[in-house]
């Protein structure tokens, strides 16, 4: 959940899906996880549905774009932060320390030790329409143990400002008690992520972008002296860079994290027999006025063959380059 | 229901609030103007009408947006990742920023949340009239609530940012505690009187949106946004502007939670794709099958020898070829703007050629002359895909 812009809410409520679902209306209550302990560190998740780039095309009005018909999905870096946060909450389970992220690291090497007096919980929050807990539902399969959906109608305008976005999700998350929250470097439609940062400046957070790894420093999810504190590499242009970080903060890991999991149909099943917490909040007034959209103007290339063998070729080509200031 | 009034005895029908209008909310009716439900207040219409008939109303600051209350000129975000640091690209951005406002001449700032470690010379460089340092400790909170806080009290019409973490960081974070309207990516931006347009790309870059919004506008530019950076010029004059965080703006402090820059090493892969000025790109013609794992590892060593990031494109990836080569894809919104693209026995999907649509300059190496990517491309070269990448990994001091 980087952006605000990009997907429009689908056309329609849709059929909601036949499963249990509580709503929260607006500035009712808490939105905390239901089954959270009173001394729980609970890891929410942004996860952004969109339409996929591929599917969507200009309505035949050519003023609109059309993702009527498009596949909606979570972004691969959104589905990144959930792995994190699912190997975090593993790894306190377990009482270890092994860390969440790199690629390929999975959950495996989870250090052995006595498990954590502290509960560990990871929340999915989205806002978007109602037909997309369907596609939700794979977080509750893949790490997320709640999954609460904003399903407070955002129109065109609203849903391409990530001012709109994230002052909805910062007051969702007010209500929520987070300890930690994660999201993804960028989204399925766009890849801005604007929404992160403004979510830990409204919230008044800390806020890292480019998270590839997050594991528990000493002390694990108990902390040492009762503060506990993550250790955090971000890519930082051409750095990797190390943080240690004590929550509350917002982390935006990027598509270089663990690799995502992919849930079994068992997994889906269950999942789809799990309640959804639907909230509402308010909608601010969107700032921005999309004004036209056109398909992205194809820049006019020179098409310049390069004669010769490999080497010869490269050494004319680094030359032109050069001219153009390039390189 | 806005609170903005047309006075019907005043308005004579001109039109001139219909043009102004950044939201399309104001019509005219019968010969008057009339505003719509969707009017935000913005008081652009008002300092449009020639006669005075638009009534603002006061008093709405802090309620929402805070638009339609900008004085002059621009600021660009300078603050590198660490402290000390100034982004490397904060001079590119000033070159946008003075191209954006100086049809009227408005002076062009770099913000700081602290004074930089260069010195004088390094503010020299950055070719602004003036360097503001906001000081904002290093928690990323507190920099942002400051720099709300500095907004709010300095009122420039634009703020700008590079496409780098810590400025999006900074000016996003910002531009949200500050109610400022706020794009990120922007292609092209223009201002004008109250009002500002700005381009960005939207679906993984298969279509762009022109985007409006009343000034002050806070946005982070997309690389090929920047302008040239203006060369010579002495040192900007500095002040130091010490700001208090309005309205129990939150700064970190309060919410316990803290970052702690530790380490900093270089990366063990190449940069990352989305950031890299060159990207090398292998497809399915690289090499044969048996061959890839080996050609794909060459690719990533030469790219990242060369300062740059390793891709491949769908086809490859499917094929199980590549390892963790990155895809370049506007499918999956895996699009990228890198200065040079050498696509390297690639074949250029409808989806591959969108994704690097923004490249400034594109590369074939293909001998495939029926291959969509060569009409995608700047130069070609017909060798072998692979004897071209052994020919830049030896460039490139690879072994």
């Amino acid at each position: 959940m980087s952006d605000g812009g990009g997907a429009p809410p689908a056309g329609g409520p849709g059929a909601g899906p036949a499963t249990p679902a509580a709503t929260t209306p607006a500035g009712a209550g808490p939105a905390a996880p239901a089954g959270a302990g009173p001394g729980a560190r609970r890891l929410f998740v942004l996860l952004k549905v969109a339409p996929r780039p591929a599917d969507v095309y200009f309505s035949a009005s050519r003023a609109a774009v059309d993702a009527t018909n498009a596949e909606r999905e979570i972004g691969f870096s959104d589905r990144t932060a959930l792995e994190v946060a699912r190997i975090l909450a593993l790894e306190a389970a377990a009482g270890g320390g092994a860390g969440a992220g790199g690629a390929g690291a999975g959950g495996a090497g989870v250090g052995a030790g006595t498990a954590a007096t502290q509960t560990v919980e990871v929340a999915a929050l989205s806002w978007g329409p109602a037909a997309d807990e369907k596609v939700l539902r794979a977080a509750l399969a893949t790490g997320a143990t709640r999954l609460l959906h904003i399903t407070t109608p955002l129109d065109e305008a609203a849903a391409a400002d990530p001012l709109v976005v994230a002052s909805g999700l910062a007051a969702a998350l007010g209500r929520g008690e987070p300890w930690l929250v994660l999201c993804g470097d960028e989204s399925a439609d766009e890849s801005r992520g604007a929404v992160g940062p403004m979510v830990a400046a409204l919230l008044g957070w800390p806020f890292i972008g480019g998270v590839v790894r997050a594991k528990w420093a000493a002390g694990g999810a108990d902390g040492a002296g009762g503060a506990a504190t993550l250790e955090v590499e971000a890519e930082e242009g051409p750095n990797l860079v190390s943080y240690v970080v004590r929550p509350p903060v917002v982390l935006a890991v990027n598509r270089h994290g663990p690799a995502p999991k992919a849930a079994s149909p068992l997994q889906l099943m269950k999942a789809f027999r799990q309640p959804v917490d639907r909230l509402e909040v308010e909608v601010a007034a969107p700032a921005l006025k999309v004004r036209s959209l056109a398909t992205t103007e194809v820049k006019r290339r020179l098409n310049e063959p390069i004669p010769g063998a490999a080497e010869d070729a490269l050494a004319m080509l680094w030359a032109k380059l050069r001219e153009r200031r390039v390189i | 229901m806005p609170d903005t009034r047309i006075i019907g005895e005043l308005c004579d029908g001109c039109g001139e609030c219909v043009r102004a209008c950044p939201f399309f909310a104001v019509d005219v009716v019968d010969g008057k103007a009339a505003l719509a439900e969707s009017c935000a207040d913005c008081g652009i219409c008002a300092a449009a009408c020639p006669q005075g008939a638009v009534a603002v109303p006061g008093g709405a600051a802090g309620t929402g947006p805070a638009r339609g209350a900008a004085g002059r000129g621009a600021w660009v975000w300078a603050g590198g990742d660490a402290a000390g640091e100034i982004d490397p690209d904060a001079a590119a951005v000033a070159a946008a920023a003075r191209a954006a406002v100086e049809v009227e001449g408005e002076p062009v700032a770099a913000v700081l949340p602290w004074e930089p470690a260069g010195g004088a010379a390094a503010l020299a460089t950055l070719g602004v009239d003036e360097v503001i340092v906001i000081p904002g400790g290093d928690q990323p909170a507190a920099v942002a609530a400051a720099l709300a806080a500095a907004l709010a009290a300095e009122k420039p019409r634009l703020l700008l940012g590079s496409a780098g973490a810590a400025a999006r960081r900074a000016v996003a974070g910002a531009a949200a505690l500050a109610k400022v309207a706020f794009a990120a990516g922007v292609l092209e931006l223009e201002v004008s009187g109250a009002g500002a347009e700005f381009t960005r790309l939207i679906y993984g870059g298969r279509f762009t949106a022109r985007v409006s919004a009343a000034v002050p506008v806070a946005c982070t530019l997309d690389r090929r946004a920047y302008g040239r950076p203006r060369a010579g010029g002495g040192a900007p004059p500095l002040r130091t502007l010490e700001v208090a965080a309005e309205g129990g703006a939150a700064t970190g402090a309060e919410s316990g939670g803290s970052v702690t820059r530790r380490k900093v090493g270089p990366l063990t892969q190449a940069v990352p794709l989305a950031e890299a000025r060159m990207v090398l790109a292998g497809g399915p013609h690289l090499a044969p099958a048996q061959g890839a794992a080996e050609a794909f590892a060459l690719l990533e060593r030469t790219a990242r020898a060369l300062g740059g990031a390793a891709a491949c494109d769908r086809q490859a990836a499917e094929a199980g070829l590549v390892g963790g080569v990155p895809v370049v894809d506007a499918a999956s919104g895996a699009t990228i703007a890198p200065d040079v693209y050498i696509a390297l026995g690639l074949e250029g999907s409808p989806t591959h050629n969108g994704a690097v649509a923004r490249a400034k300059v594109v590369v074939a190496v293909t001998q495939n002359d029926a291959a969509p990517i060569m009409t995608g491309a700047d130069y070609v070269i017909s060798a072998e895909p692979m004897a071209v990448l052994q020919a830049l990994a030896k460039m490139a001091g690879v072994a």
